[in-house]
This record gives C-alpha cells, structure tokens and sequence, in this order.
C-alpha cells in the first residue's frame, strides 16, 4: 500500500506567502489546487467585478443579469452578492480623467459611511490614465485596498502612493514568468513591501491562448513552492474582462451546437475561471453575478 | 520518464573512476558509449557484469508503464499520460467527453441522434461526442451504430473491467485484488464524487506518473453527479480537465456546455512548445481584386483564425499579410521583439505585395497603434491605418469605408 502523505505528497520548501486583507487571508497555500494535504488549505477567493461607467460598453447580457440602474445601483447589488471582494474598474476615457477625478473622491467619500466588503480599486488600463488615476485612487480610498495594477510603464508613479498608504497592488506583466519576477524586484525596490504583491501574469481568455496564462500561473506557483522569495506571492486573475472579450461571449451568430449566446457566455467566464483556480490563481475577478455561487460551491 | 545516457553513465565504472573503467566487457569500448546504447535499449542491461544495483533498479522502474491506455472504441483512448503539468511535455489523450444515456429511456433514440450529430470546428480542429455512458442493455444493432458513428460505448460490458472508489486506497486495495487474482489487464477507474475529488484524482496521478505503482496506473472516469446544475457541472468539468480526470461523464448534453468544455480541452492538451501557428504569407479571402483592403497579424493561430473568421465572412475581398513571429499573439510578440517594424517591412517586400495590389494602405491591429510612426518609417510606399482592437469590429471598420 501506499502512505499517502510519505509516498504522494507534494514536497515544498515553502508555503505562498499570505496576505492579511480587510478580514481575508489571501494565498498561504501549501499545496496546490487547493488540496487540503499539507493541512493549510488556502481557498481561493472570489472577486466580482463592476464598471464605474454603467454604460453600453458593459455587455447586454451581464446587465440582464444585474438589473442595475445605476453604478450606484450596481455597487449596492455587488455589495449584497456572496463575494468575498468587489472590484471597480474606473473604466474612463483618456480626455475625461481630469474631470471624472472630482465626482470618483465624492463617491470614495461616501464609503466612509457605510461598511463596504473588501475592496479592488482598478484602473482602466491605459497607461496615461493610470499614472493618474491609480495613485489618486491609492490617496482617497476609504480603507486599505487592493489597487490594479501596476505594469513596467506606470509602476514607479504607482507605487509611492500605494506603499504611503498601506494598499495591496496587483503587478501585471504579460506572460513571462522572468518579467513577473522582475517587476516584483524592481517595485520592492521602490519600497513595496513582498507581503503586498499580488502577481497578475496576464491571461488570455478561454480559446484565445489562455493556457499560456494557465501555464505561467503553474510554473509561479512551482518556482514560489520551490523557495524563490520573488515569486511566492499570490496569485490574482482577471478572467472576467477576458471571457466577455471573446467573440462566444458577445455574439449570436454561432451554429446551434455552439449553444444559446447567454448559457455560453456564463459558461465561457465559468470554465476559464475553474482552470485558472486549479492552476493557481488564488483571487478569480469575474464579471457574471452567477458565477460567484457557482464557484463558491466549487471550492 | 526514461533515463538519459548521461544519466545511466554516472552510475558506470567511469565515472565513479572505480575499477573496471572502461573494461569492453559489454562490446562497447567505452562504459559511456554502453550507457547512450542503453538509453537507447540498443544493448541489454546484463551486458555489463560490474553494474549497480542501484541503476538496475532505477531502469527497472524507469520500464515500467507510467499511465496505461485503454482502448475505448479503435479509435478513442483514455489514460497514458506521462506528465503532471502541460509546460512538461504535451498531455498525450484528451479527455474523454461522455454524455450518459439510458437505454430504456423512453427518449433514447432522440437523445443519441443529438450526440451522434453534434459537431463543432475550431482552430482547424473538428470535435464529436467521444463517448456515450450506457446504462440499461446494450444491442448489438447500437453498438454497430456507434461504431459507425465513431462514438465509444463506456459500460459495464466492456473488455476492461471498471473498479468503483471513493478514494485512492479503496481503489488502490481493489484494483491489487484483481490484478492478482483475476490477472485483470484493462482497468478503468470510476471515481465517485466527494469534497476531496480533485484532490483524490491528483494523488492517483501522482502514484501513477510519478510513483509508477501499478495498482493505479488506469485511466480515471469522473461522473457528475446528479444534483449538480448546467453551471456547477460546466464549472467541476472545466476543473477536472485540468486537474487530472481521464473521462468525464456530463448527465446532460447541453450544447454550450459541450463547446465550453471541448475549446477548453483543446486549450490544456496543446503542444506547450509549439504554439498552434499558421505560415506565414499573404492569405486572400473572398477573390479580393487590386483596390481590395490588406490587413496585417503575427503568425499565431489564434489570432489568424480570429481575424480570417471575420474577413470571411464579408462580402468582400481582403487581404491578410500574416508576418513571421514564432507563432506569437500580437502583443506578446512585439513586447518579444518577434513583431518589429523591420521584420514587417522585410516580410511585406518579401511577399512581393507591391506587385500584387495598387492599394497602399495597410491596416494593423489596434493593439499595436503605438507602432505607428515606427511602422510608417519603415514602408515610407505605404500608409499605416490603425485597425481595430478586437478581431470582431473587423467588417464594421472595413464596411465603414474608411480605407479604399
């Protein structure tokens, strides 16, 4: 027989590091795919995300889903859902930067009053608006967040502002577990301490190259389980954006046995999520309401 | 993993510099020359009289089977992986996708008429329903049918036996009883849901693929249970692909769910080395004349299936120049410096592409509009168009006329 703790266990030098955030523990995994072997299981969390700007570029189908009329509307369903985390991506327009600023600080204000899950606070991915909007983000939010993200170009005029005011922050770099590594050096050496990196290595989405991010994910974890100090920090995937990016998730135009448009976008944020969990990724970001239950349950 | 000649010869006499270095006594005059044969299997480990036990252990185990396959149908095949993770070395049988069925159901005719048409096609790769579970007596009339069909039959009445567990020892424990006894060849295991399921399966992988401990070196069948929703299976399928179920049983046949789970499968159990790409050169769709617009991609499958889609299913006639860059997704291939604007500017002269057309215009991909000045540097004989961000605006941006 077997001894499945002396034969088949998975000998690691050290565990993920573990981040301590507004009531949750993010990573510590001793093991991988969640498996409870090493005693310390480390159950990935569930992040869902909405857009500031709750217009047409947020698809038809999520806000069937939804039923909000409103960012405000949103924010309270998504504060009411059985997500561990809710992330806002300030999804505005380059030109509009400098006169959205006011109205986000009012709306950040506002946080002060109430009790509010643990929050992302994310950028809109464009390089000139996140050097202003991430370290404006880091100076007003109400609590210690997490801020998304820093990449090679925007690190050094984020950084400063997230370590001034205790936040997580994501550090994304595309699909290249040296240039993850990299970046992580480069933004300790800005100050930010290791225990406030999430890793974000980038990802396609299901069918379009998401098993380069599947595989980056799993040779982090190795390389982090194997000792290397720069690599062992958790691991976040934003698999939301990349699913209702894919033409599956936006368009009715596919034969039958492609399925209904709605059953196979939620299917296609589902599929890519569970891979992106069993490879690693101890945050998942989706867009989908009913994915939280559902990948809730999963775990 | 078989051992390498590098690996077999730090055991030998010449590399210890212990005695008998060297000896020939194996009819290889060196112990170096011996162990790249024995990699090779070209001689027999008791050619050598002086070697350690050690090492013949270590063959021995090296020789034994790490996953077996099974024959599902003549040409489906669960289990013979060699792997734990798809980076190592390309997963070697997908898994298999089974949808069960109930002879005796009133519906069944119906039912299997709809797996045995499904199709779908991707990156040039066409699916089918693998597999049908089946409970209830089995025909002969449908097992000829399936066969012709190409679908495996999975049930009790099969050439391998199945063994079923709720954990590894259980089925580690019966699977021992019955090689012993029964001198069983062909075993599939039927592992049943629990918490600890993904769990349980990656301690089977591992005893199997790095343990190589023969009593549970089968391929493992995963059924869903009952209870679970269209989502929650979708979800615990996609899980399991990943993580170590050889076939996957669904209770129900849900198109979206079947063409979720198979994209997802051909994703997992691609060649980590190789990206899928197409060659690179000057593709034409819909009979394009000399005005006709030329777009411009890297070489990576995924992204040039995206993009020709599109161009193919508009009424007019493009042009898609697809530039060399080891099989890379746009922006991974520019931040890898495999898309730079010499390489385009040596690929469009390559092509040939002045000759081909009188339209001067190129439009490249939305993600590289920082390219631009770069790009139109190097074609000062063509203007630069940034095109669209996603594949699918493609026709909307074409349709609105803004390039000749």
């Amino acid at each position: 027989m077997l001894n499945l703790t002396k034969d088949l266990s998975f000998s690691i030098k050290e565990n993920i590091r573990t981040i301590d955030f507004d009531g949750l523990t993010i990573g510590g995994d001793a093991s991988l795919s969640f498996m409870s072997e090493n005693q310390n299981i480390a159950k990935p969390l569930v992040a869902i995300e909405i857009p500031y700007k709750y217009d047409k570029s947020f698809p038809d189908i999520l806000k069937q889903k939804w039923e909000a009329t409103s960012f405000l509307d949103l924010f309270e369903k998504a504060m009411k859902s059985d997500a561990d985390i809710v992330s806002i991506r300030f999804n505005i327009e380059e030109q509009d930067v400098k006169s959205e600023l006011n109205n986000i600080k009012i709306f950040l204000l506002s946080l002060n009053q109430i009790e509010t899950k643990p929050l992302i606070l994310r950028g809109s991915n464009n390089v000139n608006v996140d050097r202003i909007l991430l370290p404006f983000l880091a100076e007003n939010a109400p609590k210690a967040v997490i801020i998304a993200f820093a990449d090679e170009d925007t690190y050094e005029t984020i950084v400063p502002a997230v370590v001034k005011n205790n936040h997580v922050l994501v550090l994304r770099t595309p699909i290249d577990i040296n240039l993850a590594k990299e970046l992580n050096v480069l933004s300790s050496d800005k100050g930010l301490s290791l225990d406030k990196i999430l890793i974000d290595s980038d990802m396609g989405g299901l069918g379009y190259g998401l098993e380069y991010g599947y595989s980056i994910v799993e040779k982090i974890r190795l390389a982090g389980f194997a000792g290397d100090s720069m690599l062992n920090m958790p691991i976040i995937a934003f698999i939301g954006e990349e699913s209702y990016r894919a033409k599956e998730s936006k368009l009715d135009t596919f034969s039958t046995n492609w399925g209904t448009l709605d059953k196979r976008a939620s299917m296609w944020e589902l599929s890519g999520a569970a891979a992106m969990i069993s490879a690693g990724a101890n945050i998942v970001v989706v867009w989908n309401p009913q994915s939280i239950g559902v990948l809730k349950g999963l775990l | 993993m078989e051992l390498t000649g590098l690996q077999i010869f730090k055991h030998l006499p010449a590399a210890k510099k212990a005695e008998n270095t060297n000896c020939k006594k194996c009819g290889c005059s060196t112990c170096m020359a011996y162990a790249l044969k024995l990699a090779k299997k070209q001689v027999n480990i008791d050619a050598c009289p002086f070697i350690p036990l050690d090492l013949k252990a270590l063959l021995e185990n090296a020789s034994k089977i790490q996953q077996h396959e099974i024959q599902l149908s003549d040409t489906i095949k669960a289990g013979g992986e060699t792997v734990m993770f798809r980076h190592e070395k390309t997963f070697v049988n997908h898994t298999v996708i089974a949808v069960a069925l109930d002879t005796t159901d009133k519906n069944f005719d119906k039912k299997l008429e709809k797996i045995k048409e499904y199709s779908i096609e991707r990156i040039g790769e066409t699916y089918k329903i693998d597999a049908v579970y089946l409970t209830g007596s089995v025909s002969d009339g449908l097992r000829k049918d399936l066969q012709k069909a190409n679908i495996a039959i999975i049930s009790g009445e099969e050439h391998y036996r199945i063994i079923t567990g709720r954990d590894v020892c259980e089925l580690e424990v019966k699977a021992q009883d019955l090689i012993k006894k029964d001198k069983v060849k062909d075993i599939v295991f039927d592992l049943e849901y629990s918490d600890s399921l993904v769990e349980q399966l990656t301690y089977i992988r591992r005893a199997s693929i790095l343990n190589r401990h023969e009593p549970l070196t089968y391929p493992v069948m995963v059924k869903i249970p009952e209870w679970f929703n269209l989502l929650e299976t979708c979800a615990l399928a996609s899980l399991l692909i990943c993580r170590y179920a050889n076939i996957i049983v669904l209770n129900e046949f849900d198109e979206a769910m079947i063409s979720t789970l198979m994209t997802l499968r051909q994703n997992i159990y691609t060649n980590p080395q190789k990206p899928l790409q197409v060659e690179a050169k000057v593709y034409e769709f819909n009979d394009p004349n000399r005005y006709s617009p030329i777009l411009l991609t890297t070489n990576f499958a995924l992204t040039y299936f995206a993009v020709a889609g599109e161009l193919e299913s508009m009424s007019q006639g493009s042009y898609l120049v697809v530039v060399p860059s080891d099989g890379m997704s746009v922006l991974t291939a520019w931040s890898a410096d495999k898309f730079t604007a010499e390489l385009v500017a040596k690929s469009i002269n390559n092509f040939n592409l002045k000759e081909k057309v009188d339209t001067r215009t190129i439009i490249i991909p939305g993600l590289l509009s920082h390219m631009k000045t770069e790009l139109q540097e190097a074609l000062p004989e063509w203007q630069i168009v940034v095109g669209t961000v996603e594949a699918c605006q493609i026709p909307e941006f074409l349709n609105k006329g803004i390039v000749s």
